[in-house]
């Protein structure tokens, strides 16, 4: 039997070269991040690293803490901050954009297509129009921190309330995407679940989102992701270090270097980046497929 | 039907209710009079008024106080967080020095372990507040830019600690009518016993409106071994313009690459402007002239320029101007550079970092003054919506007690401004260096100004300019006259 070679053409070969290469040089940040972390603070503000930086007397600190705390008990909560919102904000953005995207495709009342066409257009707002007003909102919060109705006290700033309030907004794209997938849907199929006696709910969670899983999964990494690297909501509505997520905490360590005097942590502070940078790597490289079907499916047009 | 009636006067009651609440005139300014849990019994100190010089409250009051770097121990109640900081730092085995159980029994005019400043700074103005029936609670609100935004916020929101904290946005906190003036008598007595380093920044129409324990002047600083290596003489500062160039130059020839001999940051920010800011004044130049108004072009100032210039030549390219500050001072942390014009905290900061260093005021260039810009000086003050205003007050008097200013004596990282504490024989001899230090807060001494109309463009433009003219090999006289007349037009 003739052996098999595998003939390589030396196009290929050096194509492979080439991202071969181009995979080192975006992999390099993150090895260095990693070395780096292992460094103390003297020993890293002490010495002029090199292109590997490996640190002569290594330590676990920065990981540590970065998981699971250290002597600072305000670093053992950025991970887990970042963790819970990250949970509840996706949790309440898959719930409220299949609900919503259900009765834009399958309901019909007066006024259905202006309501919508008003939601989407809020998508036109920036972002950081909103702070200062949001900010209001929360002070004004009525009857909670100190407030008598809205005023006089500090509302929900710098409390859990403001991510239990301000994380579960309508998904307004996530909405868009639902709609446009269960318009597709027959909706002779709802009717043949009615008439075997399923009620609403059982024909939304039951029937209709396991045929959206590639959505409601496009949503749901979408805004952990967004979640995950959020650094205004915690940097402007809060103070504590309690309430700090690993962005924010990056912030507060960076300007640590501002104040006259600090020696600053890089190691602490390029760890942390790391916790912010892996996970979310992570949910990229094992979920990529359904986000590039996502992105597809916001060109389709129903 | 009787319900849709319902739901639709419901909705609009709820919106007004909504807009009330989002209106500017909420009323929770201290100044309304509104009460809270915290409320004092007295009025709110008006501007111009003679209230009685830190005065108990007649209940208890909590103020709230924001974090500063160089004394905080932390966010919450004082009260809970000194055992919790007196534990992590006897458990933190990364100080230098290590605390010890004994570093806690420290006593007035002995040496204080400087790892326990924060600690005994709380420690004492909080047990001066109990005494008034006065707690405190820190808020940690950042540094720098994150600070000045979320100051900004509280101020639009009018929802505010009773004291901030700052540096170079604080005078213009107080120009725009934000801060609450100190009493006559608070600021009577500051202008007759303390250093104007630490008030002088913050007078504004003859009143003062914020206060610094410990404010910094600049410095010339150099390493030592660097310096040695150069064939100079380790010890003996430069005493001239002419001689520190000299200098520097030496130890860029000696350094072959490795080292470089450095001189001053001299970035497009604020950082840049504190640091040559003094070379500027010192050569009888500024930014501004007696009435406020931009001054960039002065003769005096193409002199300073070129003198930068030159400077320039002796650090690794780009780094002296890079706009990031914090890799400059790496430079000097790592030992690439030798000579460095700084804060007072160079000092400590080589020590931890096992730099052997020297310290002098910065020399000055032929028929030059003395004179500085004050830096690091972070502002306390009161603003004009806080809820506890004499309670604030009297944590600032506290501030400049006899305790205090003798702490910040003893931990010798900083020079106190108390003169009855400062320029006694005893300090002189014990701080020699720092005593120095303090002599230069009492010169000429200057914060950064505040110009009348978009500060920061006008800033902007400055920073660029200098940058230009130190990197490129054009006009110095021609690139400021340029900067003079786009400040010029924008401030018309």
């Amino acid at each position: 039997m003739a052996s098999k070679t595998l003939k390589l053409k030396p196009g290929h070969l050096f194509g492979h070269v080439i991202l071969l290469g181009f995979g080192l040089v975006l992999l390099y940040p993150l090895v260095f991040m990693i070395l780096a972390g292992f460094y103390t603070k003297e020993e890293f503000m002490g010495s002029i690293l090199h292109l590997l930086p490996f640190p002569q007397h290594p330590t676990l600190e920065n990981f540590k803490a970065l998981i699971v705390g250290s002597t600072d008990s305000a670093v053992a909560v950025y991970l887990r901050n970042s963790l819970v919102r990250t949970a509840y904000n996706t949790f309440w953005a898959v719930l409220t954009s299949f609900l919503c995207g259900y009765v834009f495709a399958r309901l019909k009342f007066k006024g259905r297509d202006t309501l919508f066409l008003l939601l989407l257009a809020t998508q036109m707002i920036p972002g950081t129009i909103a702070i200062i007003p949001t900010y209001l909102e929360f002070a004004r919060f009525p009857f909670f921190g100190g407030n008598h109705v809205f005023t006089g006290g500090t509302g929900i700033l710098d409390t859990w309330w403001v991510y239990l309030i301000g994380g579960p907004a309508i998904n307004i794209m996530g909405t868009f995407l639902v709609k446009q997938s269960l318009e597709k849907v027959p909706s002779e199929l709802d009717e043949a679940a009615k008439m075997d006696g399923a009620g609403t709910f059982r024909i939304i969670f039951r029937i209709l989102f396991p045929l959206q899983l590639p959505i409601v999964a496009f949503i749901a990494i979408t805004t952990a992701l967004g979640t995950w690297n959020d650094f205004i909501t915690p940097f402007f509505y809060t103070n504590s270090d309690s309430l700090q997520t690993l962005p924010s905490a990056i912030t507060r360590q960076s300007s640590v270097a501002a104040s006259p005097g600090a020696v600053i942590n890089y190691p602490l502070i390029i760890t942390l980046s790391l916790g912010v940078t892996i996970p979310a790597l992570l949910i990229f490289f094992f979920f990529q497929k359904y986000i590039v079907q996502g992105l597809a499916n916001t060109g389709i047009k129903g | 039907m009787g319900n849709k009636k319902a739901l639709w006067t419901a909705l609009p009651l709820a919106a007004a209710l909504l807009l009330s609440a989002c209106s500017s005139g909420g009323g929770s300014s201290a100044g309304s009079g509104s009460p809270s849990d915290t409320a004092p019994a007295s009025p709110p100190a008006a501007s111009g008024s003679a209230s009685a010089g830190g005065s108990a409250q007649q209940g208890a009051v909590t103020i709230t106080v924001l974090n500063e770097g160089a004394v905080g121990i932390g966010a919450g109640s004082i009260d809970q967080l000194l055992p919790q900081k007196k534990a992590a730092l006897l458990k933190d085995e990364t100080l230098k020095p290590r605390v010890q159980e004994s570093d806690f029994d420290w006593q007035p005019g002995q040496p204080a372990n400087p790892n326990l400043f924060g600690y005994f700074y709380q420690k004492i103005i909080s047990e001066k507040l109990k005494s008034q029936n006065i707690s405190i609670k820190t808020e940690d609100w950042g540094w720098g830019e994150p600070l000045i935004q979320k100051e900004t916020a509280g101020f639009l929101a009018k929802n505010v600690p009773d004291i901030i904290v700052g540096e170079t946005q604080m005078p213009g906190f107080a120009m725009q009518g934000l801060l609450e003036p100190f009493p006559d008598d608070m600021a009577a007595e500051i202008r007759d016993n303390i250093a104007p380093a630490a008030w002088k920044p913050m007078e504004v129409d003859g009143k003062i409106y914020g206060f610094a324990a410990q404010p910094g002047v600049n410095s010339l600083f150099w390493n030592k071994k660097l310096v040695r290596e150069a064939g100079i003489d380790p010890d003996k500062a430069p005493q001239s313009w002419d001689e520190l160039l000299a200098d520097i130059k030496k130890v860029t020839e000696a350094g072959k690459g490795k080292f470089y001999g450095g001189g001053v940051y001299a970035g497009p920010n604020a950082g840049g402007y504190l640091r040559y800011g003094p070379l500027l004044v010192i050569n009888n130049g500024g930014f501004t002239d007696a009435n406020g108004n931009p001054a960039f072009n002065s003769d005096a100032n193409v002199k300073t320029v070129a003198f930068l210039r030159e400077l320039n030549k002796n650090h690794p390219p780009g780094l002296m101007v890079n706009p990031t500050e914090g890799n400059y001072f790496d430079a000097f942390k790592k030992q690439q550079t030798a000579y460095i014009i700084d804060g007072p905290w160079r000092a400590s900061e080589s020590a931890s970092l096992g730099i052997d260093y020297g310290m002098s005021p910065i020399p000055l260039p032929e028929g030059g003054a003395p004179g500085n810009i004050t830096i690091g000086a972070a502002f306390n003050a009161v603003p004009k919506d806080a809820k506890n205003k004499e309670a604030a007050f009297a944590y600032i008097r506290a501030m400049y007690s006899d305790e205090i200013q003798q702490l910040i004596a003893d931990t010798g990282v900083r020079s106190p401004v108390k003169k009855s504490i400062a320029e006694s024989a005893d300090y002189q001899q014990k701080h020699p260096e720092m005593y120095l230090h303090y002599q230069a807060m009492n010169g000429n001494v200057q914060g950064l100004p505040t110009f009348k109309k978009e500060d920061s463009k006008v800033w902007q433009i400055f920073g660029e300019a200098v940058v230009k003219a130190i990197m490129t090999g054009g006009d110095i006289k021609g690139i400021l006259d340029d900067a003079q007349a786009k400040a010029e037009a924008i401030l018309k």
